[in-house]
């Protein structure tokens, strides 16, 4: 079979399935710039003891993209406090300044970072469901502090920062189906 | 930019060159990037089945290819209607140009 019957069976499976026939759209693609930050090097990471905790989550039915892309901005800008939560030199578990294993240079690093909301999917050819993964990496005193943002309700938490926080976190609860399974990233520790 | 009413129905349409179309079947669209006129597009299910008919083919034949597609989802008014806006849309993006029996543009 050629490409071309193989696209026709699977465009008339797909118009199929829609019911009836849709008007033809051609748009630009609008690519976003992902809000979200990036995980540092592992060198780095195994180094600062930066963990990366992930959260594999299935969104509820009623949840839509726009939902989640809602959420995100509200929960990243509760964590990009500069006061709260600033960008400091990364050290090592000992308080001394590390080298980034790229460049060399101190990296600067929040100590909680919020990673990103991705679509959870076996393979790229997969459809795409509603099971998500989220991410957010840690170092330093940040990891005691994401574990009580992650963990504790907002009304029981003392700090202001982490309360607000937190409440983002109920509010993402409120999107899951069930409790998310918990996965830690931790370089730091030997293979 | 053509416009359908200037289009006879030996004309043949084909992808126009340099342009890449790229189909992503499990989400029911395709992607196109055409390098004349730098740009990245998203084309539709229906879209897609029109510019994937543009293969050389005369609009006679295009239109035949299309109603054969789309038989039972809509009747041939509104297949018709839906091809010639979505050619023209085709066109007007620079993703299928008409070509000449030679295979270049006239």
């Amino acid at each position: 079979m050629t490409d071309l019957s193989r696209h026709r069976l699977y465009l008339r499976a797909w118009l199929d399935a829609e019911g009836t026939l849709p008007d033809a759209v051609v748009a630009p693609v609008r690519l976003a710039v992902r809000t979200a930050g990036s995980i540092p090097p592992k060198a780095d990471m195994a180094r600062a003891g930066y963990i990366v905790v992930v959260w594999t989550w299935r969104a509820r039915a009623e949840v839509a993209k726009a939902d989640i892309e809602a959420w995100e901005e509200a929960h990243l800008a509760a964590i990009r406090d500069d006061t709260a939560n600033p960008e400091l030199p990364m050290t090592d578990q000992a308080g001394t300044p590390i080298a980034s294993a790229e460049g060399g240079a101190v990296p600067m690093r929040r100590q909680v970072n919020y990673h990103g909301t991705v679509l959870a999917r076996p393979s790229v050819f997969a459809p795409p469901g509603r099971t998500l993964q989220s991410l957010w990496g840690a170092w330093g005193e940040g990891r005691r502090r994401l574990e009580r943002i992650l963990t504790v309700k907002p009304e029981f938490l003392a700090d202001e920062w982490e309360r607000a926080v937190a409440a983002t976190i109920h509010a993402m609860r409120l999107m899951m189906e069930g409790e998310p399974q918990v996965t830690i990233i931790d370089p730091s520790l030997p293979l | 930019m053509s416009c359908l009413t200037d289009l006879d129905s030996a004309d043949r349409f084909a992808l126009a060159p340099g342009v890449v179309l790229r189909a992503v079947p499990e989400w029911g669209l395709a992607y196109a990037y055409t390098p004349s006129r730098p740009a990245f597009l998203e084309l539709n299910a229906t879209s897609w089945a029109i510019a994937a008919l543009c293969d050389g083919a005369t609009l006679e034949a295009i239109e035949q290819g299309f109603a054969d597609l789309v038989r039972g989802l809509a009747g041939p008014n509104r297949a018709r209607d839906v091809l010639a806006r979505g050619l023209f849309d085709l066109l007007a993006w620079g993703i299928v140009h008409r070509i000449d029996d030679q295979g270049a543009t006239p």
